[in-house]
């Protein structure tokens, strides 16, 4: 359990200056976003109330309706679903080079991986767990930005023409928050379960391709492919199955696949492996 | 003792290792001796089960390599540095101390002040022979019982290979075994006790250096010319 912890610990470490550099993009790119939108919004209304002759907000509200937080995110929509993109896109990335930087690169740390004591499974843990914490991690950031966005809208948007929504029913109006972030628990832990055996999977294919190369590639390859078939498998029997059938029939499917994706995986560690 | 016993090792269609058998006895330096491509580093892998193989078996003490060995049987020492470059060489001790239970702080102390290394400097930032000198501190700083080198000289300039060689005439190796490849062994000739000589993947001679020496007046180098020369 320590040198699993130490591992992940280092792990994290290793990404941390991208990391800051994601969280950076997202909490610049999405206040500028909101700021530019709700200035371009606001030059819109007062255009508007020139042209019709409204003298107060409250007129404009009562003529064309008031502006919500998820019409001022829409404006500038890229800001946001932008930056989400990008950091998705880095920590799928990062699922495939976090094993294949420690063959390549100046030093080959991997030499070192593979001869600590300890199970050589607590690599694929460790790993494993640093991406769904990178993972969580910009969530977390994610949720938390919100209030202040929030607060930033009420503050450029007159009170009249303000329309008071909370973070919960932005999130579960938009499409990409609600799939990155969804409101309720059942739907959350799903959604990352669904994460984390998708990510044991490609594990599992990077470490057939480490052990036999070529053939590995193509073993690796097809494992990923048939572990899709089989998670998206059962959607494609909803009419035939009852949405709890689909949900209990997904949920089995993925525990499997995750058990041996596991398995394989130590197996090819502790006898395939190969620096 | 090291024991192969006739272990075969393919690379797709390639052997590298064929029905390979010698022994490497502790307290003595084994010199594993050969041309490019004969093996010697694929040996010392598959021996740490960092490359599997296809045939035979590989006992230290009599036990298959697990892993409750890294810790204290046996230490690799790689022809490269095995620590990633953003760590600074306090890191690597850091590192070292943190998952081994056999890592011996003191001796590490001891080892970072013979070698003149800074803790403070980057791994990416090191020469050839500082990074040498770090890769074989790690080795050396664990208490193991067997110790495999993987070319330690390669590369580097003459006072830092004097100060390599230093350690294996030092307290640091006397009770351990050492299995070593190394193409200078004009310099080391007369540490090692033992050498095994490979060509494509097989054992052609195994010989004690001193019973060579007494017996037939030939060093190493003599039996190497007779062997890859005749």
């Amino acid at each position: 359990m320590k040198r699993y912890l130490h591992l992940v610990i280092m792990e994290l470490h290793r990404f941390w200056k991208i990391y800051a550099a994601l969280a950076a993009l997202t909490v610049l790119s999405q206040t500028a976003g909101l700021w530019w939108s709700i200035r371009t919004l606001m030059k819109r209304v007062h255009w508007e109330m020139e042209l019709t002759n409204l003298s107060s907000y409250a007129e404009f509200a009562n003529q064309y309706g008031r502006i919500s937080f998820m019409s001022a995110v829409s404006i500038k929509e890229p800001f946001f679903t932008g930056s989400v993109a990008v950091c998705v896109t880095a920590l799928l990335l990062y699922v495939f080079l976090i094993w294949y930087r420690d063959w390549y690169g100046k030093n080959t740390f991997i030499y070192r991986l593979l001869m600590l004591p300890g199970s050589r499974l607590n690599l694929f843990w460790a790993k494993l767990t640093t991406i769904l914490l990178l993972s969580w991690g910009l969530v977390a950031l994610q949720i938390v930005l919100f209030p202040p966005l929030m607060a930033m809208y009420r503050h450029m948007v007159p009170e009249e023409l303000a329309l008071d929504t909370s973070v919960f029913s932005f999130v579960r109006h938009h499409p990409v928050f609600d799939l990155l972030m969804p409101p309720h628990a059942a739907d959350f832990l799903l959604h990352y379960w669904l994460g984390i055996t998708g990510v044991a999977v490609v594990f599992t294919a990077i470490l057939m391709e480490r052990s036999f190369r070529l053939k590995g590639l193509a073993a690796g390859a097809l494992y990923a492919l048939v572990s899709g078939l089989l998670i998206i498998g059962p959607v494609s029997f909803e009419h035939v199955l009852y949405p709890s059938e689909i949900f209990g029939l997904t949920v089995a499917l993925s525990v499997l696949l995750f058990v041996l994706s596991v398995w394989i995986s130590g197996m090819l560690l502790k006898r395939k492996i190969s620096v | 003792m090291i024991e192969l016993d006739r272990v075969t090792k393919k690379y797709g269609r390639k052997t590298v290792l064929k029905d390979l058998s010698f022994t490497a006895e502790k307290e003595e330096i084994t010199c594993l001796i050969g041309v490019n491509g004969a093996g010697k580093s694929t040996l010392l892998k598959a021996i740490m089960g960092l490359t599997p193989i296809q045939g035979g078996q590989i006992r230290i003490d009599g036990e298959p390599i697990g892993r409750h060995m890294y810790d204290d049987k046996i230490a690799f020492v790689p022809d490269t540095l095995t620590m990633p470059p953003f760590m600074t060489v306090e890191n690597c001790l850091r590192f070292m101390r943190d998952f081994y239970d056999r890592w011996n702080g003191e001796r590490a102390a001891h080892l970072l002040q013979f070698f003149k290394l800074n803790p403070a400097d980057r791994v990416a930032s090191l020469s050839k022979g500082q990074a040498a000198k770090l890769n074989l501190l790690l080795g050396l700083a664990l208490d193991t019982d067997y110790l495999l080198l993987d070319e330690p000289f390669s590369g580097i300039d003459l006072f830092s290979r004097e100060q390599i060689i230093s350690v294996f005439s030092s307290e640091l190796v006397e009770d351990r075994g050492v299995l070593m490849t190394t193409h200078e062994i004009e310099d080391i000739e007369h540490l090692i006790d033992k050498a095994v000589l490979l060509d494509q993947g097989r054992v052609i001679r195994s010989i004690r250096c001193e019973e060579i020496r007494e017996r037939e007046g030939k060093s190493v180098i003599d039996v190497m010319r007779e062997v890859y020369q005749p």
